[in-house]
């Protein structure tokens, strides 16, 4: 057990660690058609954050992200400290610098300054007369500003501020979209999911926002690693979703993210009638290949395949802003999976034979294994003598037979205690201070 | 005013009830005043001509007297051993339970003063049996607690007699009659607490934990020192036996619950650690709290639960593997050093004995090879079913205890006060509801009120 212990420990720390792991130039990850799927905060964000992970990307991230922040946002705060991290990694290579365009982040400075009073300004003015409408989109005009400068909880409230003036169901969900847009910004899951609820029980949802409800609510699920809701809620998700929600999420994403929360966490029979026979879903994968080709392997029992496919893009999801931390997890749950399901329809496996299918040793495999039997997921028992994995032969009528009559014992020593306790009770025999 | 009826001398005594029947309740009753207001030395006079006055006495009936005279005599400065012991095994053989229930304390005094004089003469192994007898002619029922029972198992401990105490301690106590036994709640705490030691010392740890845990359940409005002991035994009786702690019953006194927490934290961060199963830690927890076990005289215990964490973790290998290598067992559990792996044998081939394991070690190999097997009892045999119907009859003779307690609840003027309450409270018009005019049979409601207010 101790060994369970110490792997329990050391998948902590991995995980915590890869939030500052420098991660090896990816194998298939191509920067500028990987982005060009997004727009907006996403973009600059993602940007940002394979900058920071990936040395090999760093400087092209950081120029792609600049740009972006430059052209679609006024967020000058970030221009100037995404800048100066440029710098750092120019320098350390012994590069020219990259000049700081000092003009646009002054004159961004002035206008979003001005934009705010003048939004205010307004605001107020609406507010005297009390026109919920005009209230309603001061307030969204206001968010929508403080959203652009990247004061993401100036936006939050004035966003959530709109709620007392909805008058219609398209306000209430356009209110709650907003919301959960700076959520997912902000980390902060718990608002997404109650907002997904309430803009879910609106009436009259068109599709394009049922399927961006269902990926935010799969979105906070993930997060708090409940991965088969957040599997249930990506396979959900409607192919309408395509690009109209690349302010937060690609469609590619939607394929990459349900499929490895799939196959983490869904049996076979699931996987077959909720993945490969899903139609919907069928469209994502299209994108995805080689998620569609691990499903299939998966399901046809290739561990081989599936194993190099994982290996191959792991890199690639070490650089997703979501998926980075779960990774990890995900990709144990993945290997137990089919550990388990490799093991299913036999009787006696040959660990050798094992070990080769799944590309590792067999003291190795021997581990794994032990720890599958201890946590009850495989039924077996290991020869390590003859190197032979035993399915487990249960008797079940000597299995009664103990269980019967260790619940006879129990029922006999609990009937009695509690006879004990009432006759205490009822001569009043309480552990007391004066009834000595 | 009863201090102008009390006799001058012993002889007045004996002869002011001699001529009445000494067991009916009206003598006990009259009788018993008399004797508590009476001091010592008055049961040590002799009669007249020197006659000894139990020789005149029926040990039978007149057991009250016989008892008090008895204790009187053992109290003297320098009493005649040999002759006392022979009277008080007479007297512990042939007493009136009825009578000594009306004087429980006398009972325990004389009990008390037998193991004394034992004790004196050198010999405390006499009086076992008779006060094992004894306990079992008080008692009412052998479920029944009395005053002796924990003085008793004092005594087994003590003189480390243990197997003496079982035929009292294999039955559950679960009957408290306290007028008649004059017994207080330290009786049950202690009789409880002594009774899981002794279980300790004959290794019968189930029962142990058992009897543990119904000193700490016990109902309580403070904590008794008594129940924090037992706690500190029930942490490592249980880790020894689960390898956790077995949480208490729901019903433990949220005082106890909170005491446990803030004096026996060593033991609880010593179950952490052992939970953890990592054999360091445990080592390392072990060293810390050594002193504080060693204070509360429990190293023993602690240093054999240690051990436990081996013969756990092999038994849990048994669960996952077929066969496996001494060496690779003492690796996996733990063990370090380098005679490792015949330290493993040696735990191994102990738990085949124990029948904890199944399995059988071969040297043909190099290392020796373990192989585990299942349990090969198929419940397949007569033995099985001898087990199986002995089992039965025990659950159903609590099962009678059970209907018993219900009955006598069900006619017990709080219980029927209560209904009654809850029945005039619902509908204070005297008209019933629905439902509970169906429990009443319809019109049936005037007699029951009656009922109601004859036992009210």
């Amino acid at each position: 057990m101790s060994i369970n212990l110490e792997d329990g420990i050391a998948a902590n720390a991995k995980r915590k660690r890869t939030l500052e792991v420098c991660v090896e130039p990816p194998n298939n990850l191509d920067l500028d058609t990987y982005i060009a799927n997004y727009k907006g905060h996403t973009k600059v964000d993602r940007l940002l954050f394979i900058a920071k992970r990936c040395p090999a990307l760093q400087i092209e991230a950081y120029k792609l992200a600049l740009q972006e922040i430059q052209t679609s946002t006024l967020d000058h705060n970030k221009y100037i400290a995404a800048a100066t991290k440029l710098n750092e990694a120019l320098s350390s290579q012994g590069r020219p610098l990259f000049q700081i365009d000092s003009a646009w982040v002054d004159s961004t400075q002035k206008r979003a300054k001005s934009s705010v009073e003048r939004l205010e300004a307004e605001l107020k003015n609406y507010k005297n007369n009390l026109i919920k409408e005009s209230i309603r989109m001061g307030h969204n005009e206001l968010g929508d500003h403080h959203y652009n400068c990247g004061s993401l909880t100036n936006a939050l409230k004035c966003y959530s501020r709109t709620r007392d003036y909805c008058t219609t169901a398209k306000h209430i969900i356009e209110m709650c979209l907003n919301v959960i847009k700076v959520s997912i910004e902000l980390g902060n899951y718990s608002h997404v999911h109650s907002y997904v609820i309430k803009a879910e029980s609106t009436p009259d949802i068109p599709s394009v926002v049922q399927a961006k409800l269902k990926v935010a609510a799969a979105l906070a699920n993930l997060d708090s690693n409940k991965y088969k809701v957040a599997a249930r809620l990506f396979l959900e998700t409607g192919f309408d979703l395509s690009n109209n929600y690349s302010e937060v999420i690609s469609p590619n994403d939607v394929a990459v993210y349900g499929g490895l929360c799939a196959l983490a966490s869904f049996d076979r029979a699931e996987l077959k009638s909720k993945v490969i026979d899903n139609a919907e879903f069928k469209q994502f994968l299209e994108l995805e290949p080689h998620i569609r080709e691990l499903i299939h392997g998966f399901y046809h029992s290739k561990y081989a395949l599936v194993l190099d496919i994982l290996e191959k893009w792991k890199n690639d999801y070490f650089l997703d802003l979501h998926l980075h931390n779960h990774l990890e997890t995900l990709y144990d749950n993945i290997r137990k999976k089919a550990l388990i399901q490799y093991f299913s329809p036999f009787l006696t496996v040959d660990l050798n034979k094992m070990a080769q299918s799944f590309c590792t040793e067999v003291p190795k495999l021997e581990r794994e294994l032990a720890k599958l039997i201890t946590e009850n997921q495989i039924q077996a028992r290991i020869d390590s003598h003859n190197k032979i994995l035993c399915a487990k032969q249960q008797d079940q009528r000597s299995g009664i037979f103990q269980k019967s009559l260790k619940m006879g014992e129990e029922y006999e020593k609990n009937t009695s205690a509690m006879l004990l306790r009432m006759n205490l009770l009822k001569a009043n025999l309480v552990v007391n201070k004066d009834s000595k | 005013m009863p201090s102008q009826q009390l006799p001058n001398t012993i002889e007045d005594l004996l002869n002011s009830f001699s001529h009445t029947d000494a067991t009916s309740d009206q003598v006990t009753k009259q009788l018993l005043p008399i004797l508590r207001q009476l001091p010592s030395t008055f049961f040590t006079q002799w009669i007249g001509d020197h006659r000894d006055p139990l020789d005149s006495l029926n040990v039978t009936r007149n057991s009250l007297v016989y008892a008090y005279i008895l204790d009187a005599r053992c109290r003297v400065d320098r009493p005649e051993v040999p002759r006392l012991l022979s009277r008080i095994f007479e007297f512990l053989d042939k007493f009136d339970q009825q009578q000594m229930q009306h004087a429980p304390e006398k009972l325990l005094a004389i009990a008390q003063d037998l193991s004394k004089l034992a004790t004196q003469f050198g010999n405390n192994i006499i009086t076992f049996k008779p006060l094992a007898n004894t306990i079992i002619k008080f008692a009412p029922s052998r479920n029944h607690l009395t005053n002796l029972h924990q003085f008793f198992l004092k005594e087994c401990l003590l003189s480390k007699f243990y197997t003496q105490a079982l035929p009292i301690l294999e039955q559950d106590i679960t009957e408290i009659e306290h007028q008649l036994m004059g017994i207080n709640y330290l009786d049950h705490l202690l009789y409880h607490y002594y009774g899981g030691m002794v279980y300790i010392g004959l290794k019968n740890y189930d029962r142990a934990l058992y009897f543990f845990r119904l000193v700490i359940s016990a109902p309580a409005v403070v904590t008794s020192a008594v129940q924090l002991e037992a706690y500190k035994k029930y942490v490592l009786v249980s880790l020894y036996l689960y390898g956790k702690i077995i949480p208490l019953p729901k019903y433990t006194s949220g005082v106890v619950i909170r005491a446990v927490k803030n004096y026996c934290q060593p033991y609880q961060d010593f179950a952490a650690a052992f939970e953890s199963l990592n054999v360091k830690r445990v080592r390392n927890e072990l060293q810390k709290c050594t002193d504080i076990f060693k204070k509360d005289k429990n190293l023993g215990l602690a240093r054999q639960s240690l051990e436990a964490i081996f013969r756990q973790k092999i038994q849990q290998l048994t669960q996952t593997y077929l066969t496996l290598s001494l060496a690779d067992i003492a690796d996996a559990v733990g063990l370090e050093g380098p005679n490792a792996s015949s330290i493993a044998e040696d735990y191994i081939l102990r738990m085949i004995e124990t029948r904890e394991i199944f399995a059988t070690i071969s040297h043909s190999h190099q290392n020796g090879m373990v192989s585990f097997q299942d349990n090969p009892d198929r419940y397949n045999t007569s033995l099985t079913i001898t087990k199986i119907e002995e089992h039965i009859a025990q659950a159903a003779s609590v099962n009678q205890r059970v209907i018993k307690t219900d009955h006598l609840v069900a006619c017990s003027k709080e219980y029927l006060s209560k209904q009654h309450l809850a029945l005039s409270g619902g509908m204070p018009g005297g008209l019933g509801l629905a439902d509970e005019a169906d429990f009443l049979g319809s019109g049936n409601y005037e007699p029951f009120i009656d009922e109601g207010r004859f036992f009210g």
